[in-house]
């Protein structure tokens, strides 16, 4: 009787604990979809997935208006497509294979942990660190330009990886070129407008031109220098002959690379050059191409308007000699070397010494060679 | 007296202690503007380099050649006046100054050397004057594009600005074409042909005057002198402080660097179309705004007011979810509407 009674109970017992779960589980439904989505909110376990996978994580992430609301009063949506991860570089095509959430978030496993941040912004800095552990040089890089300079001055404005490259949307930064500079000014708006009605910037957005520089073709991907420094200034022709000393690059715009060297042969290119060489980090007082061409506004220099660059000569020279004369900017000869129907006088003279010195050169030694003979004539 | 300057290996009989001092400076300044001069014209040379750091850098060797070049300007306007008083009070000629004579003596001289009578043909004493004419004419022709180039701005308020290029190439030109000259002549000079200046002055010699004469002469030149002296020595310091070409420091471009979502006043289609393949929009709703496979609706040409669409991107609709500023800027959503609104052809 004993036994019979012992198993009858332990059946009922297994029967109550089964019609517990069962209510348990409804209850929990039931709570997660009528509660405020949150991290802290309990995750649906009736599919029970491994916690550690990303169908564990996506039981909540999917659903729609889920978000996190921060003590500063921001909310953050946290809810995932995973259609646009699994297409982002870090989804199935990737070559290392598809990134799993808890690669990027390995300490978010559920409940979530309690986190410190005070804003969206305190929660983006705390964690763009991750991007470490897969791309340790790029973040190293990032780390030492001006944006991770600015961040550890507090100046929390400053581009962080996700900034540029996206969270879970992360595409491959290049393509389309276009995207490069329209990156940028996310950030730095007014800049972009500048490029945007620039010559290189018109030819990059409105021709989908390939060869014209973006943003970090003169400001570097991710080692971003300050570009207010003297350095950055004293670089910067050279940044210019990236392309226009560049022969095949130039020759399909009909550009001369005679710019760049006659820059170089130049008072101020000659200075600059020194400078770059010796002492890159003394401001000089000696211009460069954007002081002349303008920094990210850069227009052709055949344009014939009130603003181009021929009618304004002057005033451009008078940013730096404020007392130059009306006929002080025709001492420039442009990036072209003087020619006979351009400047006549100045070709004469240097074809003149061309001439003279070898002249001169000759003159004197048929004199020294001649009393040499005589020397050795007479000894003979 | 001091008109026979020129470039001697040593001290000849004769010379006065100004005439000394006249060849001392004349040495240090052309040695100086050399030194000094020749880096600016290979800057990209590795001699160069050396003597761009023994002169402190650019801005120094620079500031070092206008030095040596004020110095040399001083002694030639000091020569000027010693020539004017031994031409108008001594009444010495300016025996130093070549004629066709010396021009002749020089051929006949390289003739005879080549085959002919050596025995009669003239010594080397012409060489020092072409020497002379050398330094002199390059003094002229170095000092004139030397004062165009250290004060441009002047310059180009009496002379067309096409004077600087000019002066530029004329100065680094003249002065290689001096240099080979001097020093050819120098070697000539000292090892061959050691011509003797003394006898340039024995066959024309100043005339005998009577103290009485040479008082009246100087009482009536030192006047002059004085004159000139002033207005020479006001133009050499005009020359060195009348001018500051260039600011000393360029002014600061001033941008606003951190302008996130500027919001344009009208959208660019162009941008428009390059955000659209950029950003997650092509994914659902076609390359170009085609539609979807998944049903997701056509919106390429749509007539949708930009509020319309402003509210449909922040707060979603359906399955389309919502997208915050921090994800699509609102200058973006200005540009993609554009683009969206383009009226298609046909």
């Amino acid at each position: 009787m004993i036994g019979k009674a012992k198993v009858g109970l332990l059946l009922v017992g297994i029967l109550m604990i089964v019609l517990g779960m069962m209510f348990g589980v409804a209850a929990a439904q039931e709570a997660t979809q009528s509660a405020e989505a949150t991290p802290e909110a309990t995750p649906e376990v009736a599919a029970t997935p491994d916690p550690a996978s990303d169908a564990y994580c996506l039981l909540c992430h999917t659903k729609p208006d889920q978000v996190w609301n921060l003590p500063s009063g921001e909310t953050l949506s946290v809810t995932i497509d995973p259609a646009i991860l699994a297409n982002s570089v870090h989804g199935a095509s990737s070559p290392e294979g598809a990134l799993a959430c808890s690669d990027c978030h390995p300490s978010f496993r559920y409940p979530h942990p309690t986190s410190l941040s005070q804003t969206i912004r305190d929660f983006q800095i705390e964690r763009y660190a991750v991007c470490r552990n897969c791309h340790e040089e790029q973040y190293l890089k990032a780390q030492d330009s001006v944006h991770g300079q600015f961040i550890r001055e507090g100046r929390l404005e400053a581009a962080t990886c996700v900034d540029c490259h996206g969270g879970h949307d992360v595409q491959t930064p290049d393509e389309p070129r276009q995207r490069i500079s329209l990156t940028c000014g996310r950030c730095h708006g007014v800049i972009f407008d500048e490029y945007r009605s620039s010559i290189h910037g018109g030819a990059l957005l409105d021709e989908n031109n390939q060869d014209v520089p973006t943003c970090i073709d003169c400001h570097g991907v991710h080692n971003i220098a300050d570009p207010t420094t003297a350095t950055f200034r004293t670089g910067s022709p050279e940044l210019c002959a990236t392309c226009h000393a560049n022969d095949e690059l130039m020759s399909k715009y009909n550009i001369s690379t005679q710019v760049f060297d006659s820059y170089l042969a130049d008072f101020h290119g000659s200075t600059i050059t020194l400078f770059e060489h010796e002492s890159p980090d003394v401001p000089t007082n000696k211009a460069v191409c954007f002081d002349c061409h303008g920094v990210h506004n850069i227009q052709k220099v055949d344009d014939q308007g009130e603003s181009s660059i021929r009618q304004t000569l002057l005033t451009t020279c008078r940013q730096c000699h404020p007392d130059a004369s009306a006929d002080f900017s025709a001492a420039w000869l442009g990036h072209y070397p003087a020619t006979a129907e351009t400047h006549p006088v100045l070709y004469f003279l240097k074809n003149l010494y061309n001439v003279l010195i070898p002249v001169a050169i000759g003159l004197v030694s048929i004199v020294i060679v001649s009393d040499l003979f005589r020397r050795l004539r007479r000894r003979g | 007296m001091a008109a026979q300057t020129a470039l001697e290996p040593q001290t000849r009989p004769g010379l006065s202690t100004s005439q000394l001092i006249e060849r001392f400076v004349l040495f240090v300044a052309l040695i100086g503007l050399i030194l000094t001069g020749l880096p600016q014209r290979y800057t990209t040379e590795w001699w160069a380099n050396i003597l761009f750091v023994l002169g402190g850098g650019v801005e120094s060797l620079r500031i070092l050649h206008r030095i040596f070049a004020a110095l040399l300007l001083a002694e030639a306007i000091y020569h000027v006046l010693a020539v004017l008083y031994s031409r108008f009070v001594i009444g010495q000629g300016l025996v130093m100054l070549p004629g066709m004579g010396d021009f002749r003596a020089l051929l006949s001289r390289v003739l005879s050397n080549f085959g002919g009578n050596s025995a009669s043909a003239p010594s080397y004493q012409f060489i020092l004057k072409f020497e002379y004419l050398l330094v002199s004419l390059s003094v002229l022709v170095l000092g004139i594009t030397g004062i165009i180039l250290w004060n441009p701005i002047a310059a180009t308020k009496a002379l067309p600005g096409a004077v600087i290029p000019v002066a530029r190439s004329v100065h680094s030109d003249h002065a290689m074409l001096f240099i080979v000259a001097l020093v050819l002549l120098r070697i000539g000079i000292a090892l061959l042909w050691r011509p003797n200046r003394a006898e340039i002055f024995a066959d024309q010699p100043a005339p005998a005057l009577s103290d009485a004469i040479l008082r009246a002469r100087r009482q009536r030149f030192m006047p002059v002198l004085v004159v000139v002296a002033v207005v020479l020595a006001g133009g050499l310091l005009w020359y060195l402080t009348s001018e500051q070409t260039a600011i000393n420091t360029v002014p600061r471009r001033e941008s606003v660097i951190f302008a996130p979502q500027a919001l344009p006043e009208t959208g660019d289609p162009h941008i428009g179309e390059v955000l659209w393949g950029t950003l997650r929009c092509a994914f659902c709703h076609g390359a170009n705004g085609e539609g979807g496979t998944r049903d997701e609706p056509a919106i390429r040409g749509a007539t949708v007011s930009f509020a319309a669409f402003f509210e449909q991107v922040r707060v979603g609709r359906g399955e389309m979810p919502s997208f915050s500023s921090s994800e699509l800027p609102d200058g973006y959503l200005v540009h993609l509407w554009a683009w969206l609104t383009q009226p298609q052809s046909p």
